[in-house]
């Protein structure tokens, strides 16, 4: 893993847990992650595999009964363990936004579209109104909305879910982030429609020099747009690299039998190689490798203990005991 | 009009006696009345607008489209919870009628397996008591031969005994999914209709899901109906694509040729947003602009001609119909 010396957003050692008790649903655990300035950094895995949780408790959105910890937290050297709600609002708040998937009920019903907009964009600098309102048209405008100014005018639900999520990218360059982390964010939507709106996140990062984490259960999509690639599972990060690196040889059993599953991977109506059983859950997490109960390589010493992330001679990381290319780096 | 009876496969795969298509639907047309306000006269969406095809038993159509080109629809009438406003829909042979012995027998011919496994199980029953719910109504079989057959369903869609007595929520979501076709399988029906079964699916998940549809289909010969919007699982899947667009079908044809290439301009735009795992596989392409018309009041002409990079001024003014190209498959456009 590379110093989080140059990284935008440095994330060490970071545990989220839900719930109390002797044994708490440990959604995240010990995940380092770096996100470097410019990069889009794809964060893959299944339901429950910690993605989003990891983002949010990572932007502090992650409220009680829930519980952060992590060895190191810090935007642009910022520590974000050590900030105030309302300091982290006025510091980092207009620096990183977030888009979510879906775009129709992260909008009030109850407000016009201008409205909302508006609101964000008084939120960050309070200017006249009518000054608001042309920036507002010229968001709507990068974002490629036809007929901005009637759209102002638009209640969400008279929009589509593709323009409700061009209006929420709008709403998230207001304060041009420096990162944009984008949670699924054309899961809802039909095929054409996502395929309009990664292009347009992958144009407006480019222009911007936006980072971005774009985090996604789309293997082939991340595969497409990410400098780098994280894949979860059951709350740890399992391998890191390039996409060429993990889909061109993925080096963790999960990422193999992820890729295999994909019906993309076979030709013809063959079976397909499923993984067999289910993440496990609060009360059946193994002590040894999480994998370990579905994974057919699996050793009687995978069960013993849990692997960490090594890095690699090429830079890529895998947590599996079974792969080899000694460790180098730290983990 | 029969797009899978063209395939030469399943021709060859025919047994020499004739054979009742598993479904034969022609032109299904369903409208929903749409109030549109006080006083004023209500308006029709037309969420399926003349659709028809045959299904040979043993085979799988799949309907492929975005939301609001009337797969669901199409769906739910074949899956006779619903009445077409016109055409008429035989299921082997049978067409449904208005009294309760005919939607009996026709329970025996044809189910479906919905979306959401979460929201399509009943929580208060057990899993034993939803699979007895179709034997029971069915009345053939006495309690001690539909218990043995509650045990062999959970058998064969993977699940062990003991799992018979547990509620839906204590299983996973690909269980569940387990439950409904099982469920679905109860009367071994001619026909199931599946409507993305395994979108709400995790990949893994979705794979042993998948595989077990093939399974099924290979040892009952059970014809399907897949509905889904993910190409991947169809271009899996599926035997014979139905491409769907504002209520109608604007190309069916064999898998393989489709996928291979698409004649129709929007099936064209549809499959070029496929993705390709890998790096080198870059950027998704953007086929068309702009997003589907209503339903309420589609465009005049060919429905696709607002969006089509190709339309001329005759899509504009004549709706094309569906027509066989001579290499198994059927296309509504002028251009091709």
């Amino acid at each position: 893993m590379a110093e989080p010396g140059g990284a935008l957003l440095a994330i060490r050692g970071l545990h989220v847990r839900f719930g109390g008790g002797a044994r708490p649903l440990h959604a995240v655990e010990g995940l380092d992650l770096d996100v470097r300035r410019g990069e889009v950094l794809g964060i893959v895995g299944e339901s429950g595999s910690g993605k989003s949780v990891s983002m949010l408790a990572a932007m502090g959105l992650v409220d009680p009964p829930g519980r952060v910890e992590a060895a190191r937290l810090e935007f642009d050297g910022l520590d974000l363990r050590t900030l105030s709600p309302r300091e982290r609002r006025r510091r980092v708040g207009r620096r990183v936004s977030m888009i979510f998937q879906d775009p129709v009920a992260s909008l009030d019903p109850c407000w016009t579209v201008g409205d909302q907009l508006l609101e964000v964009l008084a939120a960050q600098r309070p200017q006249p109104r009518a000054a608001l309102r042309e920036r507002a048209l010229a968001l709507m405008r990068a974002v490629e909305i036809p007929d901005p100014e009637a759209r102002l005018r638009a209640w969400p639900h008279q929009l589509s879910g593709g323009l409700c999520q061009r209006v929420m990218i709008a709403m998230a360059l207001a304060g041009e982030p420096e990162l944009l982390i984008a949670d699924e964010p054309t899961t809802a939507l039909d095929v054409t429609i996502q395929a309009q709106v990664v292009e347009l996140l992958c144009r407006l990062r480019r222009e911007r020099g936006m980072a971005m984490v774009l985090i996604s259960h789309d293997l082939a999509l991340v595969s497409g747009i990410a400098d780098r690639v994280v894949v979860m599972y059951a709350g740890q990060a399992m391998e890191q690299g390039t996409p060429s690196q993990l889909f061109d040889a993925p080096r963790h059993p999960y990422t193999r039998a992820l890729m295999a599953a994909l019906p993309q991977a076979h030709r013809g109506r063959t079976r397909l190689s499923a993984l067999p059983g289910t993440v496990p859950g609060r009360y059946d997490r193994p002590s040894g490798c999480l994998l370990a109960p579905r994974c057919a390589q699996a050793e009687a010493a995978c069960a013993a203990a849990r692997p960490t992330l090594r890095t690699l001679a090429d830079g890529g990381a895998v947590a599996c005991r079974l792969v080899a290319d000694g460790p180098r780096g730290s983990p | 009009m029969s797009a899978a009876g063209r395939d030469p496969t399943a021709r060859a795969e025919r047994d020499a006696t004739p054979q009742v298509p598993a479904i034969d639907a022609v032109d299904l047309v369903k409208h929903y009345p749409v109030r549109s306000g006080w006083l004023r006269p209500p308006r029709r969406v037309r969420a399926l607008d003349g659709v028809g095809f045959v299904l040979p038993p043993a085979r799988t159509l799949a309907v492929v489209g975005e939301s609001g080109c009337g797969k669901t629809t199409l769906a739910r009438l074949l899956a006779t919870i619903e009445r077409p406003t016109s055409g008429t829909l035989r299921i082997v042979g049978e067409a449904p009628g208005s009294d309760r012995a005919s939607a009996h027998r026709l329970r025996r011919r044809v189910q479906m397996v919905f979306q959401n496994p979460y929201g399509s199980l009943n929580p208060r029953k057990t899993v034993a008591a939803i699979l007895d719910e179709p034997l029971a109504i069915d009345g053939v079989l006495d309690r001690a031969a539909r218990r043995a057959r509650v045990a062999e369903l959970l058998a064969r869609v993977g699940l062990s005994q003991e799992q018979a007595g547990r509620h839906p929520h204590m299983f996973s979501g690909g269980q569940r999914q387990r439950i409904a076709i099982a469920r679905a399988m109860a009367l071994e029906p001619a026909v199931i209709v599946a409507d993305e079964p395994v979108s709400a699916l995790d990949v893994s998940i979705q794979a042993q899901i998948l595989n077990l549809f093939m399974d099924l289909q290979e040892r009952y010969r059970t014809a399907y109906v897949f509905v889904s919007h993910d190409l991947a699982v169809v271009e899996h899947l599926a035997h014979d694509v139905m491409v769907m667009y504002l209520g109608r079908a604007v190309e069916i044809a064999p898998a393989r040729t489709l996928f291979a290439g698409p004649a129709h301009p929007y099936a064209k735009a549809l499959l070029a947003t496929r993705l390709r795992l890998g790096p080198q596989a870059a950027r998704p392409v953007v086929p068309i602009r702009g997003e589907p018309p209503s339903p309420l009041d589609p465009p005049g002409g060919c429905a696709f001609h607002p969006r089509c990079p190709e339309a001329l001024e005759r899509c504009r003014a004549e709706r094309p119909t569906l027509r066989p190209l001579g290499d198994g498959r059927l296309v509504a456009c002028h251009l091709v």
